[in-house]
């Protein structure tokens, strides 16, 4: 493997310990894919998991079956530590993070994804894995090259047949077969090797080399999500009652906002700022 | 919806000169046709623009005067509430899937909140803090944050009124002062777009500039003639237009307003 920046190094070597994990990357999401799937999904969240070789049930996690609001907190958890909150409710879902360490891979002061009312997106405010900075604000359905083994995903959307939107904040994944170079391990990667037992991968610490670490990692995959939101259209959801008519899918006229109030949160109370702006007295 | 049924282009693949051409045959395809006359592409989310691109945009703030805005069509119009916060540097387009005509910042004087007045599809359009008075932009639904204020300030000149509404029920009247006939407050729906404490201006506590601007000043006391909401330190102001265009009221109602999110609308009428 030719090491592009040093960050990418050590996402070898991270990538090849979750990689063992993480062989199933795209195949099937821990989050969303469920064989017995009810008529529709349900608005829900959850902060961080993991699928794979060692599956780490997603914490925390919140399911508004009625779409009454629902919310978690959570400082610490298997895979990291950070501030996560979660919230779903009719048509709308938002999984955010604050201060976030996965097991020293990634960092970020803040991982932010959201969903409402069939659209989603994601922010990222000074993200960065082993090093390699991510975008603030990725398109749907980004991938970001961190080295030969680690694969990034950014804003992962997913549209369901039952009309519902699940977008996966950001999932990173070792990938399969990637070849183990025999180079000697670079600093960024032997301080991320205690990190990897976090996450399941037992790294002996004697491992000198990329290929050292490849080697003690099984060829499993493992996909590790952070943040992931699922939610529906909120017209879709009101269409319960008999006889009520559907609105048309997709109202290209301009119109009135018609997201209910209670589908948004409250805005914040202003916070006083000291300025200076002269205005007409 | 296009946003979660087309895979937009990854990183990588938007660096490839290929892509460049795939993006030129397709647009191709789509000019051929509009020009046929097959239904028009709908206003489908565009892929955001880069930081550097939206960094080269003009600011739409108080200070500033937005060309190309669309101007609010619906001066009396009401909404549902919901406001928008960007968190970094946001693109403002003419349209929906239009030209960027201008940025908006995520803060101001604190965060900064825009009123939703219509949406399409993943477009929202807000009212501006830029002058023109009225002038508006469509957002990225995907680019912005969304909340919901329950209020709404109705000030009403004529009466020398303002009304606060909290989820359609007014929970508190005041008289108060607006601008004199040579510097009038302008007519129409505006927000509040901060809450700012100001040690060279002792008039009031704080001050609530609002996204509105005077008509008469294009600049007033060294700043851009910012239309704003503040008390003032002897009552006689109040059920009189005597100031530049700023809207006076008593500190019980600076103190209810202060609590009001930053976005909430503010509607001002001639009665």
């Amino acid at each position: 493997m030719k090491p592009l920046v040093v960050g990418a190094a050590a996402g070898a070597v991270v990538s090849a310990l979750v990689s063992a994990v993480m062989v199933g990357t795209l195949v099937v999401s821990a989050t969303s894919a469920v064989a017995d799937e009810p008529a529709r999904r349900p608005d829900s969240a959850f902060g961080v998991g993991a699928s794979g070789l060692v599956p780490i049930e997603p914490v925390p996690s919140v399911v508004s079956h009625d779409g009454t609001r629902v919310q978690k907190s959570l400082l610490r958890t298997e895979l990291g530590t950070g501030v996560f909150t979660v919230s779903a409710q009719q048509g709308r879902a938002e999984a955010s993070v604050a201060s976030l360490n996965l097991a020293g891979l990634l960092r970020a002061d803040q991982v932010r994804t959201w969903c409402a009312d069939g659209s989603g997106g994601m922010d990222i405010i000074d993200g960065a894995v082993l090093g390699t900075p991510l975008p603030r604000n990725p398109i749907g359905n980004d991938t970001v090259s961190v080295s030969p083994l680690v694969k990034v995903e950014l804003n992962h959307q997913i549209a369901h047949d039952d009309g519902t939107l699940t977008v996966e904040g950001l999932a990173l994944t070792v990938l399969p077969g990637a070849p183990a170079p025999s180079r000697l391990l670079t600093a960024p990667e032997k301080a991320a090797l205690p990190g990897l037992d976090t996450l399941g991968l037992h790294v002996p610490a004697a491992a000198s080399t990329v290929a050292d670490v490849l080697a003690a990692v099984p060829s499993a995959g493992q996909k590790i999500v952070v943040g992931s939101v699922t939610c529906g259209r909120i017209a879709d959801q009101q269409q319960t009652e008999p006889g009520q008519q559907a609105e048309p899918e997709q109202q290209q006229a301009e119109q009135e906002p018609e997201r209910p109030v209670d589908a948004a949160p409250a805005a914040p109370k202003p916070r006083i700022v000291k300025a200076h702006l002269p205005v007409t007295g | 919806m296009a946003l979660h049924t087309a895979p937009r282009p990854t990183r990588t693949n938007r660096r490839r000169p290929l892509g460049w051409v795939i993006a030129g045959a397709i647009s191709g395809i789509v000019v051929a046709i509009f020009v046929l006359g097959m239904p028009a592409p709908t206003a489908a989310p565009l892929p955001a623009l880069d930081a550097a691109t939206v960094a080269r945009l003009p600011v739409a703030d108080t200070y500033a005067t937005t060309v190309n805005a669309p101007v609010d069509t619906d001066p009396a119009g009401r909404t549902d509430g919901v406001v928008v916060h960007p968190p970094q540097p946001a693109a403002v387009y003419a349209a929906p899937g239009g030209a960027p005509i201008a940025r908006v910042e995520p803060t101001g004087f604190g965060d900064t909140w825009l009123p939703v007045i219509a949406t399409q599809g993943d477009w929202m359009r807000v009212l501006l803090p830029s002058r023109p008075n009225g002038s508006t932009g469509w957002l990225r639904a995907a680019d912005v944050r969304m909340a919901s204020t329950p209020y709404v300030v109705r000030v009403h000149l004529r009466s020398f009124r303002m009304d606060l509404v909290d989820n359609g029920t007014t929970v508190g009247t005041w008289t108060v002062g607006t601008g004199k006939a040579s510097a009038p407050t302008p007519v129409g729906r505006t927000f509040v777009l901060g809450a700012l404490s100001d040690a060279k201006q002792h008039y009031s506590p704080v001050i609530l500039p609002l996204g509105a601007h005077s008509p008469t000043h294009d600049t007033f006391g060294g700043g851009p003639g910012t239309v704003a909401i503040h008390t003032w330190p002897t009552a006689t102001v109040f059920g009189k237009a005597s100031s530049d265009g700023c809207i006076r009221v008593p500190s019980d109602a600076l103190d209810r307003l202060t609590e009001v999110p930053l976005g909430t609308l503010v509607m001002i009428d001639e009665g």
